[in-house]
């Protein structure tokens, strides 16, 4: 595999970096690689002003890596579109990572920002941090969430996880804020820890497992239990206990908690 | 700026209401207007082997006012996905299916269309209607406040009293600065805010007031006529978007059948977007066309208008009318994830606004999309049914170019039936229907026949004294043969050249500047003793049943910059 | 000599109440009928007679030089942000947004901070509503939710909604049932024939638990948000039969934990009652044009606030671009427009405030000023020059000019023409 790395040499109040993926970097020369711009505020600069460039990218996004070293939580946009290949962000960054990808792997080792994975299709994205509100979430005014691939958040994520999902995957091996699963349609999401109030708010259908503490809205009613459960083919051994709902939407969500 | 003296020669001219059907001749421009004969220093503009026309006159389009703006509220996605950034002489264009009022300017122009009519403002809104209407540029506009479910028109047509209505339609279009009367289902949009059903015909009683939609429509139509407003009423019919609707449609026509028309011309009645209010219903109770039904009547009686509201199918869009039920009842059939916006206006009107996308592999939305080019086909006479597509409820504005590939090819038609679902072939009639439109039918349906039907002298032609608003398309009909090749039709349709009272806004295709337009209004109080006579009782009516104040009803002339007054001509 | 104008609109709630007369003698408010206490103590404090000083960085200067270093701030920094609005008119609104785009700006809206919610919620799910006079003609039961009428809009009950009278409420206050949904008791509570009280932070979970009910579910609790499930079952059925009821709903909705998931789902829970009735939903909204703000910001860019127009075309993200969030973060110029953000934002925004360039434009100096490097004084919307306004329910009204402002004061919407012709110049 290729690889291009950028290494953040001057901090900026705030840079958008949807340019520095795979997809836009594959079968640029050096030289070409040196003036890809990327927005700074309202100034469009090339992305070597503020990075310092190394390596050579793939023919194809699939054969390229892209990594962003030293990256700070005002790095915004980064993997946006992303159809393959691999982008490591050593470091936090900010929001709207990987949003509408669809393919590839996104890997962060720090924190992340908002809207992660927003209305993302395939692909995968490992947080090693924690990540903030919004995860897989659907835009604003949109009602379809993610529709596929995999978020892994190893910390914990903040509110409104998985709004409108619509299929996919979430695994939180932290806790999760208020609201998790808000309008879930399809998908499902794991949470190893705790989720927040409001869980799975308006879910019609889909799945949440809680391995933590949770607080049960009262218009969820509860049905069987189970001894052990298959996720994607890992067992998470129980006993868990399954909530219907939501009510409110006439929901035939599934909310398992374990007890 | 002063617009320069131009000649475009070599061209091939279409002027219908001329009866120029594509001759090669020059057309001179001098002051922003047509005229025979130009200085010698005019300047040339090769138009040879394009179509010279008219610029475009869209009839019917929800470009501004707050329920476009509540579309836009619905789609926010919409304007994510389709962007230009700003440019040193463009603004930024935004939006698709429920563009920014700039982005529709543009649009609509680069389309080759230079007049463009809001067709249903609430009144109590104007305001934000004429706010919208000022950041569209380049088109000349009007708007057609609406009427139909006004408590005051209720009192009125209650007792039978036409010249008060009648000094309240000329009160109300001085005051909001109108210019048509709209009817959006007559007595529906009340019963809808007032107790939660719709009227089921134009027999349909409402309970306070004791009238019928067919007093209404019959009141309205009456007033309309003898006021002798430039068009006749604009109607959206009862029942919309219901099974079986084309006999309500039948009746509503038929209520205003004896009505005499204003000495100036023959209709009374313009049915706007007919699609919507065209079904059948089959042994089953299920929609099928109804349009040879429609199409027939309209075909036998010279005082109908009508325009299309053709569906155009898998590009999301928005519905938007001040037909409150119908809009309930379309978020209802959608399923839970339908977006609702309700819009009630005190003692004036109702309406609603619900995001929808057409399939083409849903039966019923595939008929829907029949029976629109169905009708067309099927109506004889050119000059009386316009192309519209609803903009944005059947779906943008920006697919006339195919509905017309539609209309002129068979073959364009054949190749989107097989893609649709297969319903449109036993539902409906459009597989058997031969026809195919010619450049200069086409050229009625989007200009000169809209233009006749509003009463617009200046607008719709290129003779002598008309405004100098000119569409040149990149098409030369002699060497393409349109039936055979849909996809030239679809792709030149765009403007090559657009001028717009004498300047040039679109050259190669490509907006180079934008103008403000002008404002089309009436300003004109009917007879003086029916005026007062009216006023006094409005004046109580505003006190008791409105949240504002009589005196802040009028909207103020800064509202409508450039406007352009038309005379009414009241018969005595 | 005293001029009496009259139907002045009220430009400081957002009920705009347009049957105001104002007395005026000698260029100066000496009376105001139909007022209520907020809009009358307004109307008299305004004091156009007094000078009104252009300052930059604290000192004397002319408007010319104030405006030239306005457009060089915005042109030279590269996150310039624009803010307000909600306090003018949208004449000068549509003007900031041109300006916004000509120096690719974010610009935002005080909503950002009141009613945004409200805005996001019916992106995402719609919004039934009515004009107020319809409340008025028709509503025979009215609930106000996280909302206090008799402070905030004093003259809602005696205009719109409680005690008018209508054409199918002849009698008033008679004719209609009012409930007030609230976390403590207000002024406004004890005018309802019933109060819920309810737990802090869940009115989510009680929305969500009418809207069970209203399906016929069984809840699984007897107690939700701190309120008896009877009692919740009773106001169903008192909903379920009204002829006409509304929602009104306040900050107590919008800011409080959930957010804009509040408000869609008291927007959800309105359109399902339209099963059964006509039910529909209006926001309280404070400042009186706050509703033309995100009104003209959505013809204009298709979003009704937190919008960017760095890479020349508009885009919108809540909690990025809004104002709050901006300034804290990573703004390096601010232009306000009458709007007050030192005395409202977070510490770390206002923090940064103090070491970014600002231009404040308003018709009096306040919090702001005192960050501010250029202060732009203007004419005053309702009362020294007139302007467009819309009211909470969207409907549009002039507010007029009753009082001349002082010589050389411009208003909102000249300022902002005038620094964009500077501004062009600059990018020339
Ligand atoms: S209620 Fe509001 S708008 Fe009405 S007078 Fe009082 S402050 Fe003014
Ligand atoms: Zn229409």
């Amino acid at each position: 595999m290729y690889q291009v790395s950028f290494k953040l040499k001057k901090e900026a109040p705030r840079l958008e970096i949807d340019t520095l993926t795979p997809d836009c970097l594959c079968l640029c020369s050096a030289e070409e690689l040196k003036s890809v711009k990327i927005w700074r505020g309202k100034k469009e600069v090339p992305a070597s002003e503020h990075f310092e460039v190394k390596g050579e990218p793939g023919p194809t996004p699939e054969e390229t890596m892209v990594v962003i070293e030293n990256c700070k939580p005002f790095v915004h946009y980064a993997g946006m579109f992303m159809s393959g290949g691999i982008l490591k962000i050593k470091g936090s960054c900010g929001n709207y990572i990987g949003s509408r990808m669809t393919g590839g792997l996104i890997e962060v080792e720090g924190n992340v920002g908002d809207m992660v994975g927003e209305e993302m299709k395939a692909g995968k994205i490992v947080v090693k941090g924690n990540a903030g509100n919004y995860l897989g979430s659907a835009w604003w005014g949109d009602t379809t969430g993610m529709t596929g691939g995999q978020i892994v958040v190893e910390g914990n994520v903040g509110e409104m996880c998985g709004q409108w999902m619509e299929g996919g995957y979430i695994r939180v091996k932290g806790n999760a804020g208020d609201f998790l699963g808000v309008k879930q349609v399809r998908g499902i999401i794991l949470v190893e820890g705790d989720a927040g109030y409001c869980c799975g708010a308006g879910m019609t259908y889909g799945r949440i497992l809680v391995l933590g503490n949770v607080e049960i809205l009262p218009t969820y009613e509860p049905d069987g239990t189970y001894e052990q459960l298959d996720i994607l083919d890992e067992i998470f051994k129980g006993p868990f206990q399954l909530y219907k709902g939501d009510g409110a939407e006439d929901g035939k969500g599934d909310l398992y908690v374990r007890k | 700026m002063m617009a320069e003296s131009m000649i475009i020669k070599g061209g091939i001219v279409y002027d219908p209401l001329n009866g120029v059907k594509g001759e090669k001749t020059d057309i001179m421009i001098k002051d922003g207007v047509i005229v025979s004969e130009v200085p010698s220093d005019a300047k040339e503009v090769d138009a040879s082997g394009k179509i010279v026309a008219p610029g475009g006159v869209e009839m019917h389009a929800h470009v501004a006012g707050p329920k476009v703006n509540a579309g836009r509220t619905l789609l926010p996605g919409d304007f994510r996905r389709y962007y230009v950034p700003k440019t040193d002489s463009l603004r930024a264009l935004v939006g698709y299916a429920v563009p920014t009022n700039y982005t529709t300017g543009v649009k609509y122009t680069e389309l080759g269309f230079t007049t463009v009519f809001e067709p249903a403002m609430a009144p109590l809104d104007a305001r934000h209607t004429f706010e919208e209407l000022e950041d569209m540029p380049n088109a000349d506009k009007a708007v057609f406040p609406v009427f139909g479910n006004n408590w005051f028109v209720f009192d009125c047509v209650k007792d039978n009293d036409i010249e008060k209505l009648k000094a309240f339609i000329a009160w109300m279009m001085t005051e909001t600065k109108g210019y048509g009367i709209k009817i959006v289902n007559p007595c529906g949009a009340y019963m809808w805010a007032h107790h939660h059903s719709n009227v089921t015909s134009v027999d349909d009683v409402v309970p306070e007031y004791d009238v019928t939609p067919r007093q209404v429509l019959r009141g309205l139509a009456q007033a309309n006529e003898e006021l002798g407003l430039p068009h006749t009423i604009h109607v959206h019919a009862n029942m919309l978007g219901r099974v079986g609707n084309v006999s309500t449609t039948l009746d509503t026509l038929k209520c205003v059948e004896d009505i005499k028309p204003h000495p100036s011309r023959e209709q009374v009645i313009h049915l706007t977007h007919l699609q919507f209010n065209c079904f059948g219903e089959d042994e089953n109770h299920r929609i099928c066309s109804g349009a040879e039904d429609l199409a027939e009547y309209i075909n036998s009686h010279p005082q109908v208008s009508a325009d299309l509201g053709q569906v155009i199918v898998d590009v999301p869009t928005c519905t938007m009318t001040s037909d409150g039920p119908a809009e309930f009842f379309i978020h209802k059939a959608l399923g839970p994830k339908a977006k609702w916006i309700n819009g009630d206006v005190e003692a004036e009107c109702g309406g609603g606004i619900v995001p929808i996308t057409y399939r083409s592999n849903n039966p019923f939305n595939a008929i829907q999309w029949a029976i629109g080019i169905e009708t067309c086909l099927l109506v004889k006479d050119p000059w009386r049914v316009v192309i519209t597509t609803d903009h944005p409820n059947g779906g943008p504005a920006w697919y006339y170019p195919r509905v017309i590939s539609w209309l002129m090819s068979k073959k364009a038609r054949d190749k989107m039936i097989e893609t649709v679902h297969k319903s449109v072939q036993d539902k409906t009639s459009l597989v058997n229907l031969e026809r195919e439109y010619t450049w200069e039918e086409i050229l009625i349906c989007t200009r000169a026949g809209p233009a006749k039907l509003l009463g617009l002298k200046s607008k719709g032609h290129l003779g002598e004294g008309a405004h100098a608003d000119v569409a040149i398309y990149p098409i030369d009909p002699e060497k393409v043969d349109m039936a055979n090749q849909p996809e030239e039709i679809e792709k030149k349709l765009w403007a090559d050249m657009v001028i717009k009272d004498g300047k040039f806004l679109v050259k190669n295709g490509k907006t180079i500047t934008t103008e403000r337009g002008r404002t089309y209004l009436i300003n004109q109080y009917y007879k003086d003793e029916e005026h007062k006579r009216m006023l006094k009782d409005l004046k109580e009516h505003f006190q008791k049943w409105y949240s504002i104040t009589f005196n802040n009803y009028r909207i103020q002339d800064v509202f409508a910059p450039r406007p352009q007054t038309v005379s009414i001509n009241p018969i005595s | 000599m005293v001029e009496v104008y009259k139907d002045v609109v009220c430009t400081f709630c957002g009920c705009l109440c347009d049957d105001i007369e104002i007395h005026v003698e000698d260029n100066k408010i000496v009376k105001a009928v139909n007022s209520c206490a907020i809009s009358r103590a307004k109307f008299l404090g305004h004091e156009s007679n007094g000078e009104r000083q252009v300052l930059i960085d604290g000192k004397e200067a002319s408007l010319d030089e104030a405006i030239k270093k306005a457009a060089e701030i915005l042109v030279n920094a590269e996150n310039p942000l624009i803010y307000g609005l909600a306090s003018t008119s949208n004449e000068a609104i549509r003007k900031s947004m041109e300006l916004a785009e000509k120096v690719g700006a974010k610009i935002d809206n005080t909503s950002s901070v009141c009613h945004a919610p409200t805005l996001l919620a019916t992106q995402f799910v719609g919004d039934p509503k009515c004009t107020l006079g319809v409340i008025k003609n028709r509503a025979d039961l009215i609930i106000f939710w996280g909302c206090n009428p008799t402070q905030a809009h004093p003259r809602h009950f005696e205009r719109y909604s409680s005690n008018v009278k209508g054409y199918f409420t002849q009698n008033g206050r008679e004719d209609k049932k009012v409930v007030f949904i609230d976390v403590r008791e207000t002024r406004s509570t004890s005018k309802g024939d019933l109060f819920l009280k309810i737990e802090p932070g869940r009115d989510f979970e009680l929305m969500l638990a009418l809207r069970a009910l209203l399906r016929g579910k069984k809840l699984q609790k007897d107690v939700v948000a701190g309120v008896k499930v009877e009692d919740l079952e009773k106001i169903i059925d008192m909903c379920k039969n009204a002829k006409f009821g509304v929602i009104f709903f306040g900050l107590g909705l919008t800011m409080s934990r959930g957010k804009y998931l509040n408000i869609e789902c008291a927007i959800s829970f309105t359109r399902e009652l339209n099963n059964h009735t006509s039910f529909l939903i209006i926001p309280m909204r404070g400042h009186y044009n706050v509703t033309g703000a995100n009104s003209v910001m959505t013809w204009i860019s298709g979003y009704g606030y937190a919008v960017d127009y760095s890479r020349g075309y508009p885009r919108y993200s809540p909690g990025e671009f809004s104002a709050v969030d901006a300034l804290a973060e990573y703004c390096d110029a601010a232009l306000i427009i009458a709007s007050d953000p030192v005395a409202h934002f977070p510490k770390n925004a206002v923090k940064r405030m103090g070491d970014m360039p600002v231009v404040l434009i308003d018709p009096k100096p306040n919090c702001t000023s005192i960050v501010a490097n250029v202060y732009i004084p203007s004419l005053s919307v309702g009362i020294e020059t007139e302007g467009t306004a819309y009211r909470m329910d969207g409907v549009p009204l002039y507010t007029r000019k009753v009082v001349n402002g002082p010589d050389g004061v411009l208003s909102d919407e000249e300022i902002l023409e005038r620094i964009m012709e500077e501004v062009d110049k600059l990018q020339r």
